[in-house]
C-alpha cells in the first residue's frame, strides 16, 4: 500500500509499505476513505514527540470502509463504513469502565501516562496512522463508529478528534450560564471549542491568536470577539481590561507546545530545557479571573514545563486537562452535527490526494493559502 | 464580533444541564463500553523487538507494530525503555534516539538519491587525496 512515512523533522514522504494485517483477533483493517493532518500531526512533523520514529505513518482522524475483520469481531463487518477515534482502546479496563478512553491500560505498553493513539509515535503505543491506504484498527469491537445511511465521511471525518475535543475542552471548563470564556488559539480545535462554549451556556467568547485569517475565520464561525496579541503590548491586561477588570471565568489552551508570544520560553523549548514553549498555560493562570477554571488541550511534552503554578495555587484556580475520550462524546456531537451546530464543512479548506502529502504539511506548518483544515484522498 | 451578542446564537446554552453533558463518567457506575462483551480480551501474540517500559511485566493485550527499534538509535531507544518514564533521562534518551534515527534515515535513503551518493563520494576522494599530500 501507499502510506505516508516520516523522515526527519519537517520531511515526510509517499512511500510503499506492506499492507497491515490482522495481528490480533478483535482487529480489523479498514480501506481508509478520508484522512487529515491534524494541527497536533505537527508536532510529530517538528520532531518534538518523543519516539517518533522514521518510517512511521501518522494520522489519527480518519474514515473508512471495514476491508477485513478478525475471529472475535462482532460490532462491525466487511463493508461497513466507519469512522474512527483517535483513542485506540478495549472498552473493558478500568479505565474505559469510567469512560476515560484516552487512559486505556491494554494498548500502550510503552508509557504509563497515555493511552493508545493511532499514527502518533510509539509513546502512544506505536500505531501507524490514518494517512495511508490501510490502516489497522485494534479493538475494533470498541472504536469505530458507524457512518448513518444518510450521512458522508466529510459530514462525520471530524468526530474522530477534532469536534469531541473541541467540545470537551469546553466542557471540562464548567462553563455557567453568561460566563466569559477565553479560547488561546484559533486552529481547528479552538474554533470547535469557542462554538462549543456556547452550546454549554457562554455569555461571551473571546478568541486570541496572532493569524489573521483564524481570526477572522473563528469571528465568523463561531461569533467570537478576537484578540490579536501581536497589537497588544500585554495579553492578560488586554483581557482583564475586556472584562472589568476581573478576568475572564474560564481560559482554555488549544494552542499547546508550539506557542508563540514569549522569547524567553522559545529559547528554553529550543534548549530542550523545557517541553516546548508552555506560554499560553502561563497567559491562562494570569489572565483568567481568582477562582476560574484553565483548560489544557494542547499538547505538550515530557518531561516538564516553567508555569506560574503557585499562582494558579494563589489565585485558587481549577486546573483540567486530558486528551479527549473521544467515542464517548461521538453520539451527541453526531446530534450536533446533524443539526448544524458544529458542521464540519466550513472548516475543511483544502484537499490533497495522498500522494502530495508533504505539500499539505508544509502548508499547514506554514499557515499558507488561509489553510483551516486539510482532507487526505488516500484513494486518489 | 461586533454587533454579535448571546441572543444571536440560536444554540446557545442549549448544553448547559449538566446532566444533558457527556463528559460526567465519575457520576455514573462503571460499564463496558457499548457492544464490549464480558471475557478479558485476548492477547496479541508477542513478537520480537517491541519496546515496553519498564515497570510493565508483560506487553498490554494489544500493541503497535509500526516501526521496530533498529541500529544505534534502537540501541538507545532499548536503554530509554530500561529507565521509567517519570525519569526525565528516559525521555531525553528517546529524544537523543530521534535524532540519531533520522540520521540512519539520510545514510539507508543515499541509494534513492544517487546525485547526493555520487556528490559524497566525490568530495570524499577529494578530502582524502588533499589529506595525502
Amino acid at each position: 500500500m501507499m502510506a505516508m512515512s516520516y523522515r526527519g523533522p519537517s520531511r515526510v514522504r509517499v512511500e510503499r509499505k506492506p499492507d497491515p494485517e490482522i495481528e490480533h483477533p478483535n482487529d480489523a483493517i479498514l480501506r481508509v476513505t478520508r484522512a487529515t493532518i491534524c494541527g497536533s500531526d505537527l508536532h510529530l512533523y517538528h520532531g518534538l514527540v518523543p519516539d517518533t520514529r522514521v518510517g512511521s505513518t501518522f494520522g489519527h482522524e480518519f474514515t473508512g470502509v471495514v476491508e477485513e475483520v478478525g475471529p472475535t469481531v462482532r460490532n462491525v463487518k466487511r463493508g461497513d463504513r466507519v469512522v474512527v477515534p483517535f483513542n485506540v482502546f478495549c472498552g473493558s479496563c478500568f479505565f474505559c469502565q469510567r469512560e476515560l478512553y484516552a487512559c486505556c491500560d491494554s494498548t500502550n505498553p510503552n508509557s504509563s501516562v497515555v493511552g493508545g493513539v493511532y499514527g502518533y509515535s510509539h509513546t502512544t503505543g506505536g500505531y501507524d496512522g490514518g494517512q495511508a491506504q490501510y490502516v489497522r484498527v485494534p479493538f475494533a469491537d470498541a472504536g469505530p463508529f458507524k457512518i448513518p445511511d444518510d450521512m458522508g465521511e466529510e459530514d462525520v471525518l471530524f468526530l474522530s478528534d477534532i469536534i469531541p475535543t473541541g467540545y470537551q475542552a469546553a466542557e471540562m471548563g464548567n462553563i455557567r450560564d453568561g460566563d466569559t470564556v477565553v479560547v488561546f488559539g484559533c486552529g481547528p480545535v479552538g474554533v470547535i471549542a469557542a462554538r462549543s462554549a456556547w452550546l454549554l451556556g457562554a455569555g461571551r467568547v473571546i478568541c486570541v491568536d496572532k493569524v489573521d485569517y483564524r481570526l477572522d475565520f473563528v469571528s465568523r464561525y463561531a461569533h467570537a470577539e478576537t484578540l490579536d496579541f501581536r497589537e497588544t503590548d500585554d495579553v492578560v491586561l488586554a483581557l482583564r481590561r475586556m472584562t472589568e477588570g476581573r478576568g475572564p471565568d474560564v481560559c482554555l489552551d488549544a494552542v499547546g507546545l508550539e506557542a508563540s508570544g514569549s522569547v524567553m520560553h522559545k529559547v528554553l523549548g529550543a534548549l530542550k530545557l523545557e517541553a516546548g514553549a508552555p506560554t499560553v498555560i502561563e497567559w491562562c493562570i494570569n489572565s483568567v479571573r481568582k477562582a476560574g477554571t484553565v483548560v489544557l488541550i494542547g499538547v505538550y511534552g515530557p518531561p516538564w514545563n516553567l508555569v506560574p503554578i503557585g499562582t494558579a495555587m494563589s489565585k485558587g484556580l481549577t486546573l483540567r486537562m486530558a486528551q479527549a475520550h473521544v467515542r464517548r462524546d461521538m453520539p451527541q456531537m453526531l446530534e450536533h452535527v446533524r443539526a448544524g451546530r458544529l458542521d464540519p464543512h466550513p472548516l475543511i479548506t483544502h484537499r490533497f490526494p495522498l500522494s502530495a502529502v508533504d505539500e499539505g504539511y508544509h502548508m499547514f506548518a506554514h499557515r499558507q493559502d488561509g489553510m483551516m483544515k486539510c482532507v487526505l484522498y488516500p484513494e486518489a | 464580533m461586533a454587533g454579535i451578542t448571546r441572543r444571536d446564537i440560536p444554540f446557545r446554552a442549549m448544553d448547559l444541564p449538566p446532566e444533558g453533558r457527556p463528559g460526567v463518567p465519575r457520576e455514573s457506575q462503571p460499564q463496558r463500553a457499548p457492544g464490549i462483551h464480558g471475557e478479558p480480551p485476548p492477547r496479541q501474540t508477542p513478537r520480537p523487538n517491541v519496546t515496553r517500559r519498564a515497570d510493565l511485566g508483560t506487553l498490554t493485550p494489544v500493541f503497535g507494530t509500526a516501526v521496530t527499534p533498529r541500529g544505534l538509535s534502537g540501541m538507545l531507544r532499548r536503554g530509554a525503555y530500561r529507565i521509567p518514564d517519570h525519569r526525565p533521562s528516559h525521555w531525553m534518551t528517546l529524544m537523543f534516539a530521534d535524532r540519531v534515527d533520522v540520521a540512519e534515515g539520510m545514510i539507508r535513503d543515499l541509494p534513492r538519491r544517487p546525485g547526493t551518493l555520487l556528490l559524497g563520494g566525490l568530495a570524499a576522494f577529494l578530502a582524502i587525496r588533499a589529506l595525502r599530500r
